[in-house]
């Protein structure tokens, strides 16, 4: 059930009026089994999985909390007779025992995702070293299925284990509770990546119909439309035609294929993130933000900070650190000290951790050389920067450009083309293919392409361009009054017939221009499929 | 006024507003019929009429561009309608004779039996132009989910917006002038044409593996028998006089003893081209597949010789006030008629030499997206391919390139069918038969059919060769569809009929024409 079919609809409006006629003590289980349902429609072999990795973690969660309990009460009552290395001897038992539970399930729950998902990519991998070494015998693949949303709610659930493995998150004692923050639906699908403490506040509580309430989440879902259906799966098109037919669409147009990529997965991404948003939002359920206008960065470490938050903040608090911090990375960066000087010492933990989120970050996205080349693509260039930082500073010191708007453009039309290139690693999917593309940019190009008629080519026709053009500059404009607050509480302070004119008005253009129905594939969310 | 009022009064005007809003944009975006596809328009039309028939037509284009309701009441006084549409299928024409009979019982109904070849739903533009213009009843509803393809919605057809919402870059003028009032098409739902297109080199029918008509069909025929027996009306099977599609031996021993066995008439104008005097040369439009107005009046002729005395229709002609009415009609019909000769006089053609009698069956639906033309592009060499003195035929290739290779053919039959927006060809070249789609910008092989063993496929089976033969050749991973064998490859088929453990027919199709 995807969000832009019919029958999604149709479920979200049931869903929603149902939540609202039901007592306000039943509604979180009647999402959880909304979200069972939802799961269940989307495979009814997917369910297997969610309930392990569900009823796991959350047994795991509570023999943590019991254990972590168990010591408060023993050291409680044992104040007076343990002396302090008995007191630290038992701590640290208690802790081992912990971490077992931890370390059983991060094994159990990631090795389902990595057999689900990156086993095909390791046979295949296996199979060309054996036949590069001469080997006639090839493993076959296998006939796997990744179950919608894994990558997402396994990070979730994880992402839980571990804050109550550290004590930041009391364990949740009640299993269906649980099971609604991992099967969420509107969040099954993509991500966010949400926080227990952050979700929980607001998941299980009791919420009574408000009209604003309603209306706000239903709007954001509107808007979250408008991106998916008018640009996203319109330019899709376009894409699709550049990157299928690398013979005939080289040089210009492959600059135009990745500018177009990266507004429509720009669009395609934060559009599925408003819908999901919007619908928690309109049952009355914060949901974490995932975005705050990425392409509004000046940095791609600034980029990293402001798209696809929940991921970025998750591989740090759940990899970057705990790398950083382990035992054989303080050796490292004590070895590198005393052997290279304090200046290099202290970055070779940073950089080496760093390289592990990014190498994880890629390999998380899909299972494929390009995602790997894709993530490590995005650490090259943060490592570089911030080597090159004393150059830039001494060239500020020389040009005093610094916080001038001309500046500020430049760095950001920088970060969009840095970014825009490493993603042709995700959207041509083969590695030496998109190193050949980028190449082509540069010896076949052909600006003819941009008066000509060319780019009617690529399956859109003159209407699409000024809808696309339309769309993105609606787009951009968004994007530029958000900074000067909330958009829709803008507009909610318009008088009524303004206000009608904007929401019905956006409504309508979904509902014309949106890329919709017969005739188009239903298209979907890029990341649904990560 | 106190606040919960002044809300209340908000939401209904806000909603009065969406709801009005939304019901212009769906009348503005859905297709007109009028100005061009007005096969389309068919169907509604019936329901602006005074319902007290006492013949009904249902079938497909070999009825309603066939008969003429007007000649039956100007000779014979009979007061019928003919309720069909493009490719109409067997249940549609079930539910529409359901839906008739809401409004009125006319004795006689009159069916046309072609639509037996289908036995599952075929192409959504064509179930668009039947179904859209169905008022909606329990009919209506059943005829959508019985004609639905896989993937077609329910939901688009309760809200024909979202369906047609893409024609926003497709509106016309015509748009706008028939956004309520679209002017009549058929003269009681004949669609007349005068134009004339001689008959030459029909094609022989492929061999089909099994020539027994689908289950669904049969079910819907029965349906349809005993809905006429309730309801005491008789039910009169037909034939056009259509030279193509192909009318099948078999098809017809099957017509005539489902007729003999429920103690119906049957009457198959491809035998009466005597009696009804009916001549290709000059009868039809398109070369055999339509009668032209000359041959429909022929054969409306012939039926309402049969229609007065055998199965006693009452000549009405006495009645003063229905006299009035298809008196209005004939004059409406002449000027239809007058309207076209003069067309065509002023293109500076005579009737005779028109040619080209195309239908305006082009797409009613908005233009396909660029992702779905992508798959007709022209792929050389996809799938299995077939070599012919050294000329490579692939499905799916551009034509022109392989057609002047191959040189003149031995004969050239074009047509505008029922399944195909456009002109099918075939081009018979002795051993086989190429047959072609129209694409975007030019014609595209569909077909390539062999009709002796004097060809053979690249893997070096012919017609004769054993099924052991095909299986070593092309392996037993293959599907069976109507009784022939198919492997499948890229976007192609390559399809296998035995009899009697011999290969008795060998094609190449395109499966891009199968969505």
């Amino acid at each position: 059930m995807l969000f832009t079919s019919y029958e999604f609809v149709a479920f979200l409006f049931l869903v929603l009026v149902l939540y609202y006629v039901l007592p306000g003590r039943f509604q979180w289980q009647f999402l959880l089994l909304a979200g069972y349902l939802f799961y269940f429609a989307a495979g009814e072999s997917y369910l297997i999985y969610i309930l392990t990795t569900t009823v796991t973690v959350w047994f795991a969660a509570c023999r943590i909390e019991k254990v972590r309990e168990g010591q408060t009460k023993y050291l409680k009552e044992h104040k007076e007779r343990l002396g302090k290395e008995e007191k630290k001897l038992y701590k640290s038992r208690m802790k081992a025992k912990q971490w077992r539970w931890l370390l059983v399930m991060l094994l159990l729950n990631l090795g389902i995702l990595a057999v689900l998902k990156y086993s095909n990519f390791v046979i295949v991998n296996i199979n060309r070293v054996i036949g590069a070494a001469g080997g006639g015998r090839e493993f076959s693949l296998w006939n796997l299925v990744l179950p919608m949303g894994i990558s997402f709610y396994t990070f979730q659930a994880l992402g839980y284990l571990i804050d109550v493995y550290r004590g930041t998150v009391k364990a949740e004692k009640n299993l269906f509770k649980f099971a609604l923050f991992v099967s969420f639906f509107p969040q099954l699908v993509q991500g966010p990546i949400s926080r227990f403490g952050d979700l929980s506040a607001t998941l299980f509580e009791s919420h009574p119909f408000r009209a604003r309430t309603v209306c706000f989440g239903m709007q954001r879902v509107l808007w979250g439309y408008f991106k998916k259906l008018v640009i996203a799966d319109r330019m899709l098109v376009g894409v699709n035609a550049i990157i299928g037919d690398t013979d005939t669409y080289g040089g210009a147009y492959v600059f135009v294929g990745m500018l177009f990529y990266a507004l429509e997965l720009y669009a395609d991404f934060t559009g599925g993130i408003d819908i999901t948003i919007g619908m928690a939002e309109a049952m009355g359920i914060h949901v974490t933000e995932n975005f705050n206008r990425p392409f509004f960065s000046k940095s791609i470490k600034e980029y990293w900070r402001r798209w696809h938050i929940t991921m970025g903040t998750w591989f740090t608090d759940y990899i970057f650190y705990p790398i950083s911090v382990c035992k054989p990375m303080l050796k490292v960066s004590k070895f590198t000290r005393a052997h290279f000087g304090e200046r290099i010492g202290k970055r070779v933990p940073v950089y080496l951790s760093s390289f592990a989120v990014w190498l994880a970050t890629g390999i998380w996205h899909g299972a494929g050389w390009n995602f790997v080349a894709w993530g490590l693509g995005n650490w090259i260039i943060i490592m570089i920067s911030q080597e090159l930082e004393p150059l830039y500073e001494r060239f500020h010191a020389k040009f005093p450009v610094e916080g001038r708007a001309p500046w500020k453009v430049f760095q950001i039309l920088r970060t969009i083309l840095l970014m825009s290139c490493l993603r042709m690693f995700d959207c041509y999917r083969d590695v030496p293919l998109t190193f050949r593309m980028f190449g082509s940019m540069f010896t076949g190009w052909d600006f003819s392409i941009f008066w000509d008629g060319s780019l009617y080519g690529i399956g859109l026709g003159f209407q699409d361009y000024m809808v696309l053009l339309a769309g993105t500059a609606l787009l951009i404009a968004v994007s530029c009054i958000q900074r000067r607050g909330k958009v829709r509480e803008m507009i909610a302070e318009k008088p009524y017939p303004v206000r009608f004119v904007i929401w019905y008005g956006l409504f309508l253009a979904v509902l014309v221009f949106g890329a919709y129905g017969a005739g188009y594939d239903a298209s979907q969310f890029i990341y649904n499929q990560f | 006024m106190g606040r919960r009022i002044k809300s209340m009064i908000k939401c209904i005007v806000s909603g009065a507003l969406v709801v009005t809003g939304l019901f212009f944009l769906q009348k503005l975006l859905v297709p007109k019929y009028a100005a061009d596809v007005v096969e389309g328009a068919l169907i509604a039309e019936y329901y602006q009429e005074e319902k007290d028939h006492d013949v009904i037509f249902i079938g497909d284009c070999e009825v309603y561009e066939n008969f003429s309701p007007q000649l039956l009441w100007d000779e014979y006084g009979i007061n019928s309608y003919i309720r069909g549409s493009a490719q109409q299928l067997i249940w549609q024409s079930y539910y529409l004779l359901e839906d008739t009979l809401q409004y009125e019982t006319p004795r006689a109904v009159v069916f046309n039996v072609l639509a037996m070849e289908y036995d599952t739903p075929q192409k959504e533009a064509y179930n668009r132009m039947t179904l859209e213009g169905m008022e909606w009843s329990k009919s209506k509803h059943e005829a959508i989910l019985a004609s639905m393809t896989e993937k077609e919605n329910y939901v688009d057809y309760v809200f024909p917006i979202l369906r047609y919402h893409s024609r926003w870059s497709e509106l016309s003028g015509a748009d706008i002038d028939y956004m309520f009032d679209a002017p009549k098409v058929s003269h009681n739902g004949y669609y007349m044409r005068v134009d004339v297109k001689a008959a030459e080199n029909i094609p022989e029918g492929k061999p089909l593996a099994d020539y027994r008509f689908g289950d669904n069909a049969y079910l819907y025929l029965d349906k349809l028998t005993k809905l006429c027996k309730v309801n005491n009306i008789e039910l009169i099977l037909v034939k056009a006089p259509s030279l193509y599609p192909y009318w099948y031996d078999e098809w017809e021993e099957q017509i005539e003893a489902y007729a003999a066995e429920n103690g119906l008439t049957y009457i198959n104008f491809l035998e009466l081209t005597q009696e009804t005097g009916l001549d290709f040369q000059t009868d039809t439009y398109d070369g055999g597949l339509h009668m032209n107005l000359s041959g429909a009046e022929k054969i409306t002729r012939y039926l309402g010789e049969f229609l007065s005395e055998e199965a006693a229709i009452p000549d009405r002609r006495g009645e003063s006030r229905l006299s009035a009415r298809w008196e209005e009609k004939r004059a409406w019909y002449e000027k239809d008629r007058r309207e076209q000769l003069l067309a065509m006089a002023e293109k500076g053609a005579k009737p005779e030499d028109t040619g080209g009698g195309e239908t305006a069956q082009e797409a009613v639906l908005p233009e396909e997206p660029e992702e779905v033309h992508a798959d007709r592009k022209p792929v050389d060499y996809k799938g299995y391919t077939f070599t012919y003195q050294g000329i490579r035929i692939a499905m799916d290739m551009e034509a022109q390139p392989v057609l002047k290779q191959l040189g003149e053919a031995d004969s050239y039959f074009e047509a505008a069918s029922c399944a195909f927006d456009g002109l099918d060809k075939k081009y018979t070249y002795g051993s086989f038969e190429l047959d072609t789609y129209p694409g975007e910008d030019a014609d595209h092989v569909s077909a390539v059919l062999f009709r002796d063993d004097f060809v053979t496929t690249e893997e070096g089976i012919g017609i004769g060769d054993s099924q052991g033969d095909v299986f070593a050749a092309y392996g037993e991973d293959f599907l069976t569809e109507n009784g022939m064998i198919v492997y499948r490859k890229d976007d192609m088929k390559l399809c296998f009929i035995i009899t009697d453990e011999a290969v008795s027919s060998i094609e190449y199709r395109t499966t891009v024409l199968d969505e």
